[in-house]
């Protein structure tokens, strides 16, 4: 799964979080933080991880990859899934 | 006069205690920095003299939520000064807590610089900041004064609903906790609890009476939870399942990955089971105590060990085991007030408070007086049943009550906040279990801008009592006799 299709996916999954806080999809920068910014919390962001691992076919190390400076922004989740 | 009918257990004399065995001790671990008892004191102090100097006595003061020393000493210094503390979460809408400082009529603040603007937008008029911290005078006397601290519970009505504690009431509490779980200056406790949720209560005042180390997680790593215990050596541990939850699904919870754990407590929401058992799993060391009590009964007013042989039932939910001694538990149901059986769950004794700040009609139909003639007896809205030997099972809520992440949560807050924005509609907000996690629902019966309702409740509610979706219905489900069917709405809101 590629970029794009992977921010796709992200976005229509979080899309009404995003309306909630006021954010709108429009907003969703790759550096908006998702846990800071109040769009998910930690059991949805953990959550959207598991749906992007099973979309993307890639098993990651949750507590390891998150313990990546900027894991948690739109960017590096992305991130997380595209590269090796 | 001193109100607390044991001074050896009032908070302020326990934190004094390790301040004068263990003055050079860690009594704060934060962002990487070590605070020592010694120091923790020379800045409480000076927040005590500066509440004497521009507080009126007994006066309330609030404490900026943001986790910082300077949070800290407020609590402390506030408590030293004889007033009680009002602690703002930093996440909340000005507007929440412009609504809570009305409440308790507070005008003067403990807060970080920065913050200061939205503060005096709520109605602070005088802040002690970072900035006071080196230079202003120290008291040297300590006071004790009748409250410890104001709570905010979501209200039903659309406003928070106010629990002044009492001192008295947590020195109960931390009489009781402090004998029944000893701890030592060796230990080094979590604090995950926002200051704004009275479990954070006990983190502090636990830890201070043993001599032991607060190491509050870094806020930039929240879900790296069991590496911040490994890496901080935490023996003691205190938080909501929930997070035990979050754990569970990043699969943190392998066999020994938190070797270091010897005492753990759970609060704030029923313990599932299955999450105890993968609990146990990573902390083989740890006993697990499962707690609970509502914030009107101080902190916790029941505990449960969790044993192997209740990890091997098969019930979903733990007991809330027993009552603190002390306390008497009853039942309550419609033909009366029972001491064993099912019925909604009626709590008396040291810990329980009197009531809800300027609420007089919500005091008088949640604390009652025995059929005996005697009270306050708190009524929880818990439905539960008790045993002969006095284990509480929970069973339910009797209200539309619900739990996220720990926090009490009235869905009618919701429908108070949107309610005047849709004049010629109805607003109904119902929890419903969504990929196993409890999300709120409203669904509105006219038409309107949700962006419009959405901004109405972001100014006033957090951000955990935002519902996930706003639905137009044309018109509401109802039932055979008239009642809103709200588990057709719940049945709407997840498979659309």
């Amino acid at each position: 799964m590629d970029r794009n299709a992977l921010r796709t996916l992200l976005l229509e999954r979080i899309g009404d979080r995003l309306d909630r806080i006021g954010i709108g999809r429009a907003g969703a920068e790759d550096d908006l933080d998702l846990l800071r910014s109040g769009v998910l919390d930690s059991l949805a962001f953990v959550d959207m991880v598991v749906i992007l691992m099973d979309a993307s076919g890639k098993e990651i190390d949750l507590e390891r990859a998150l313990d990546r400076p900027g894991s948690t922004t739109v960017g590096g989740l992305i991130e997380l899934f595209t590269t090796p | 006069m001193p109100h607390v009918e044991d001074p050896l257990f009032d908070p302020i004399a326990l934190f004094q205690r390790s301040v004068r065995s263990t003055p050079h001790g860690a009594a704060l671990r934060i962002n990487g920095s070590t605070i020592t008892y010694a120091e923790l004191d020379m800045h409480s102090r000076r927040v005590a003299a500066w509440c004497d100097m521009h507080c009126p006595r007994g006066a309330r003061v609030a404490v900026h939520g943001r986790k910082t020393v300077l949070a800290y000493a407020g609590v402390l210094g506030i408590l030293r000064s004889g007033r009680s503390y009002v602690p703002l979460h930093p996440e909340h809408p000005p507007l929440r807590w412009q609504t809570m400082l009305a409440r308790a009529g507070v005008t003067c603040a403990v807060a970080p610089s920065d913050v200061l603007p939205k503060l005096s937008e709520a109605g602070i008029m005088r802040s002690f900041t970072e900035q006071d911290i080196p230079t202003h005078s120290a008291s040297e006397v300590d006071r004790i004064g009748a409250e410890a601290y104001v709570m905010f519970t979501s209200g039903s009505t659309g406003e928070p609903k106010g629990v002044a504690v009492g001192r008295p009431q947590v020195a109960a509490y931390l009489r009781h906790v402090t004998l029944t779980y000893p701890c030592t200056s060796a230990d080094r406790f979590t604090q995950f609890f926002a200051l704004s949720f009275d479990l954070s209560v006990h983190d502090l005042f636990v830890c201070w009476a043993a001599g032991a180390c607060l190491c509050i997680p870094p806020d930039d790593a929240p879900l790296r939870t069991a590496e911040f215990a490994r890496s901080e050596g935490i023996t003691v541990w205190f938080s909501v399942p929930s997070l035990v939850e979050v754990m569970h699904r990043m699969r943190s919870l392998k066999q020994g990955a938190m070797p270091t754990l010897r005492l753990a407590f759970f609060c704030g929401e029923a313990l599932r089971t299955d999450i105890a058992r993968q609990w146990a799993l990573a902390a083989p060391k740890a006993a697990t105590h499962n707690f609970y009590g509502p914030t009107e009964a101080t902190i916790a007013i029941t505990a449960q060990r969790i044993t192997p042989e209740l990890l091997d039932k098969d019930d979903p939910w733990l007991p809330l085991g027993i009552a603190f001694p002390g306390h008497q538990i009853r039942v309550m149901r419609e033909d009366g007030w029972y001491d064993t059986g099912e019925g909604e769950l009626l709590l008396h004794g040291p810990q329980v408070n009197t009531g809800y700040l300027g609420d007089e009609q919500a005091t008088r139909a949640a604390f009652l007086r025995s059929p005996e003639g005697f009270g306050p007896w708190y009524r929880t809205g818990d439905r539960v049943r008790i045993e002969e030997d006095g284990s509480i099972y929970y069973m339910g809520r009797t209200d539309d009550q619900v739990k996220l992440a720990g926090h009490r949560v009235e869905p009618g807050e919701v429908d108070a906040v949107l309610q005047p924005l849709i004049p010629d509609g109805t607003a109904v907000t119902v929890p419903v279990e969504m990929e196993g996690t409890l999300r709120l629902i409203t669904f509105i019966d006219a038409p309107a801008d949700t962006e419009v309702l959405f901004t109405a409740l972001r100014s006033r509610l957090p951000r955990a009592m935002l519902p996930e979706r706003i639905i137009t219905l044309v018109a509401f489900p109802y039932g055979a006799h008239g009642k809103l069917d709200r588990k057709a709405l719940k049945e709407m809101a997840t498979h659309g």
